[in-house]
């Protein structure tokens, strides 16, 4: 398996409140390889830096020290036309379908626009129909084209957001709590449907998330995230069925189990 | 035991540019006293609605048809009164004393420029009109002791953007215990010397604790927490709940009895280990399959998404997105039909053993 995307000791503070000298550090030390092909996943509760850790990871924030590379390439160096070409490899999507898709775009619009900065050179009727292909693949209609997102539910939304970060056909995709601000029989048609795109288009995922039996759906592996670092890394398997770190054997702990039904 | 609370074919419904809607739609249950009822329904099924038609706080242009009927306060059936006829004032005084409430985002229902102690001591003066101010901030202690909270003068006196996700959802069931009198708590309460301490049987409580997703918000360990809390509270101040949650895992932990509610009506009822071991409507089996667990799992999302209440299909509302459905659930909405004695679905599957059908 090639390695995608390296990091190594990453860290990222910010100033803490106003009047006061210190600063949070955010993420403390982190380093991850990231496998093509594979399902990792980012679990850890609020504040633990997770997000913080992606956004690093996409460079939508710049960390204060450590290396990225993607493809062996240093990522952290790159500037403009190659900036650029890295990122059309690595989209994300985000946790709230609602906030992040503008609601005065229509949806072809909104799914093009990427393909706008990314691929100026396609001529109109290539872009419509790169478009409508990212649609079909999360099981949406044409008919979606000429609308506004309030007139789609939260799952439908979610799934515009998925497409539009399918239409630049990257390798990796940031997925952002995906399902955790959607209903638990939607959340599950979003869960399943990632697992087809990843099948469908040899994706590779990093999953944040602080629900671990919805990462326990997707993740081959899973690094569990407190106070910034990262405290407990493994396979999927290993992590949930035999947790060695106090605080990921808290977090199994907490959840509620259902019964199991008859 | 006598129910704490009844409804009876309680309707809500609201005007909305495509029309009335029915947020709720004849829904009937009961309530015992001590106990724990888990209101199971994703967004848009009404649950939180129903929340507020039990506080009286419908939004402006609401038509409520049914009964709500509240026991008296000592707990005998033949004083009980009607919410919804109830005239203001009465209605404004069950509000806090008697029923209480907490809500999923503590930071959007507290205030954020008051101390969490002055939110606290505001509820308690409802309640306790020229109540001196030491005896006001006893109490407001006493809230804050019995959720738990640690250091209560400290955060007494902090501002809810100072304390964190789960300390501000104690400061809301500090302030939903501060306003009530369960049972003669008011008259102990007064008769009770200043400095004498509180014992369980002479603390105020709300008789009916109403919470909306309380834990929605928070992350897993501090859910557990709060849900901890929760059990406690029942124990000790005999507290009657009220648990809305889209959570299948939290209502197994929390409630007696659960209501499962789809597009304003209740499609299912039952026991708590019964509804969840062997659901009997399509829609809660179809829930929990989707349901993600520790184990991975095959997926087996429902298909569609939940109708919306200004376009409801003519019969069973659950049809479209049925794995089961029959022709005749496409033209009238099924009765609740009771599977066991204490059991019931709104399904024709019902009474022909929805769960061969199901396998």
């Amino acid at each position: 398996m090639t390695t995608l995307l390296e990091a190594r000791e990453l860290r990222k503070s910010f100033p803490a409140l106003a009047r006061t000298r210190g600063r949070v550090t955010a993420v403390d030390g982190v380093s991850l390889d990231l496998a093509a092909g594979e399902t990792l996943a980012i679990v850890g509760e609020s504040g633990s830096g997770k997000t913080t850790l992606a956004r690093m990871l996409l460079r939508l924030i710049e960390p204060d020290s450590g290396e990225l590379r993607v493809d062996g390439r240093d990522f952290l160096a790159a500037r403009g036309a190659a900036l650029r070409a890295l990122r059309r490899e690595m989209q994300m999507v985000f946790q709230d379908p609602f906030a992040s898709l503008d609601p005065r775009m229509r949806i072809a619009a909104i799914i093009s626009e990427p393909l706008e900065i990314h691929e100026p050179q396609l001529a109109r009727a290539q872009r419509r129909e790169r478009v409508s292909e990212a649609l079909r693949a999360v099981g949406m209609g044409e008919d979606a084209l000429t609308r506004y997102p309030h007139e789609f539910s939260g799952g439908q939304r979610q799934r515009i957001g998925i497409a539009r970060a399918l239409v630049l056909r990257p390798r990796l995709v940031v997925a952002d709590e995906p399902v955790s601000a959607l209903d638990v029989s939607v959340g599950a048609q979003i869960l399943e449907l990632l697992q087809n795109l990843q099948r469908d288009f040899s994706l590779t995922y990093l999953l944040i998330s602080h629900s671990l039996p919805v990462v326990a759906q997707l993740a081959t592996r899973i690094a569990v995230m407190q106070g910034g670092r990262i405290v407990e890394t493994g396979t999927a398997a290993q992590i949930l069925g035999a947790p060695t770190h106090p605080y990921t054997q808290s977090l199994i702990a907490a959840i509620p189990v259902l019964p199991i039904a008859s | 035991m006598a129910a704490l609370i009844e409804l009876r074919g309680l309707t809500v419904e609201l005007p909305t540019p495509s029309g009335w809607i029915r947020p709720v739609d004849d829904v009937s249950f009961a309530i015992e006293t001590g106990e724990s009822l888990g209101l199971v329904g994703e967004s848009g099924s009404g649950k939180s609605m129903l929340a507020l038609v039990l506080m009286g706080l419908l939004p402006p242009g609401a038509r409520i048809h049914g009964e709500a009927w509240l026991a008296g306060a000592n707990g005998s059936g033949s004083s009980r009164v009607n919410l919804l006829t109830l005239p203001e004032r009465e209605r404004v005084a069950t509000r806090g004393r008697d029923i209480a409430m907490i809500f999923q985002e503590p930071m959007t229902a507290l205030n954020p420029v008051m101390r969490a102690g002055a939110q606290i001591a505001e509820a308690v003066r409802a309640h306790h009109a020229g109540l001196p101010r030491e005896e006001v901030n006893h109490q407001v202690l006493a809230a804050l002791e019995r959720a738990a909270v640690p250091e209560p003068e400290l955060r007494a006196r902090q501002y809810p953007h100072q304390l964190s996700g789960g300390l501000r959802q104690r400061v809301m069931i500090a302030m939903a215990l501060a306003g009530g009198a369960g049972g003669d708590a008011r008259e102990s309460s007064r008769a009770r010397g200043r400095t004498a301490p509180l014992t369980a049987s002479a603390r105020g409580a709300p008789r009916l604790l109403i919470a909306d997703e309380p834990t929605t918000a928070l992350d897993v360990t501090v859910q557990k927490q709060i849900l901890e809390l929760l059990a406690r509270l029942r124990r000790d101040l005999g507290l009657t709940l009220l648990f809305i949650t889209h959570d299948l895992g939290v209502v197994a932990q929390v409630a007696d009895r659960i209501a499962v509610t789809y597009a304003g009506r209740i499609v299912e009822e039952g026991p708590a280990r019964e509804v969840l071991e062997r659901p009997q409507h399509p829609y809660t089996a179809g829930l929990l399959r989707a349901s993600p667990q520790l184990a991975r799992q095959k997926l087996e999302p429902i298909p569609g998404t939940v109708p919306s209440l200004a376009a409801l299909p003519p019969g069973c509302a659950f049809e479209p997105r049925c794995a089961l459905r029959r022709a005749e659930c496409a033209a009238t909405m099924p009765e609740l039909r009771a599977a066991s004695p204490e059991h019931r679905a709104r399904c024709i599957l019902v009474e022909e053993k929805l769960e061969k059908a199901i396998r």
